[in-house]
């Protein structure tokens, strides 16, 4: 289309579109309204200074007492306790131990074997990786795109 | 007059507006009002700034433009693809279209009736062609504010509200009089 049907195309479409007046809005959208503003909000989804006086007070007296008995529990703590919890841990320190030193030994192998290779073979082999991350990121994002969009729509 | 019954006053005076502009965006009733009553309680929060404010209804309508966008990208998109699958009539659900009382009784019965087929064919648009259109042509947006807003690209702006035209002359011409057609 040339510029000048565009043109007289935009100005029709304006003609048509500018004249249009408001549509009347639904005759409950008021009462509703007025109706979700007169509703009060549940307690807990107010502010702390917007709660009834009893329960800040039983907050106080709730939050005082958690923490006074957390603090008199700490002083009965008998001293062996936190000797006998190491020593009932040590098992899963040990499997984290063992972990830690497989994952040494794969990373020594690792750079003996780059050592023994060269570093283009490596090189090529770290582009070869990222571009195939590239293209199954790039793919992934096309897809996700093409099922949040729907056929032949934007995001909208 | 208490604070309830000014802003009862102020949802009056504004209400349809607010509703034309969700309503033409999303092109969904249910969903029209919803947006207009989260828009209204926006206002409420803001009522101290916005009343006796000639503003106002600038931010209002700032409002429903941005929460009717926002609406549309977040829920619409997340099942459009399933349902456009099983069912791809536009004119499916068609709403009663219906103004607020106009200014002048006497309106010509000819041009109620080309309104409500205009808005019938705004309706029947794809969103992606009837938003970018309504902001142009409705809201008085710039090809680039649109495309800012959408968060698409200038040339798909430009290409959307071309189609959106093309399809509403189409639509319209034969049900129109060329009443509203500029002199050639």
């Amino acid at each position: 289309m040339n510029p000048d049907m565009e043109k007289e195309l935009e100005t029709e479409m304006s003609l048509a579109l500018k004249g249009l007046p408001n549509l009347a809005a639904p005759p409950g959208l008021l009462a509703r309204t007025m109706r979700a503003l007169e509703q009060p909000a549940p307690w807990r989804l107010k502010p702390w200074t917007g709660w009834a006086l009893p329960t800040r007070i039983a907050f106080v007296v709730i939050a005082l007492a958690a923490v006074g008995g957390g603090v008199a529990e700490l002083r009965v703590v008998e001293p062996g306790l936190l000797a006998e919890a190491s020593r009932r841990l040590s098992p899963v320190t040990a499997g984290f131990t063992s972990f830690w030193n497989v994952l040494r030994a794969l990373a020594d192998a690792l750079a003996l074997g780059v050592g023994h290779l060269g570093k283009g073979f490596m090189l090529a082999c770290l582009v070869a990786v990222t571009g195939a991350c590239a293209v199954c990121a790039g793919f992934g994002t096309i897809f996700v795109r093409l099922a949040l969009s729907g056929p032949g729509k934007n995001q909208l | 007059m208490t604070d309830a019954q000014q802003f009862e006053a102020f949802v009056r005076n504004y209400q349809d507006m607010v509703f034309s502009t969700a309503m033409r965006l999303t092109a969904n009733a249910a969903e029209a009002e919803d947006i207009s009553q989260e828009v209204f309680l926006r206002a409420f929060e803001h009522f101290s700034e916005l009343a006796g404010d000639p503003r106002a209804g600038g931010w209002l309508k700032r409002v429903a433009i941005n929460l009717s966008l926002n609406h549309l990208s977040r829920y619409r998109a997340r099942w459009s693809f399933f349902s456009e699958l099983v069912h791809r009539n536009p004119a499916g659900e068609e709403a009663e279209i219906e103004y607020a009382a106009p200014n002048d009784v006497e309106e010509d019965y000819a041009v109620a009736e080309r309104r409500l087929l205009v808005e019938q064919a705004l309706r029947q648009l794809p969103s992606a062609q009837r938003v970018p259109m309504i902001l142009f042509h409705l809201e008085g947006m710039k090809y680039e504010e649109i495309a800012a807003k959408l968060g698409v690209s200038l040339a798909k702006v430009k290409t959307d509200i071309f189609r959106a035209r093309t399809a509403m002359r189409k639509s319209l011409s034969p049900r129109l009089q060329n009443d509203w057609r500029p002199a050639a």
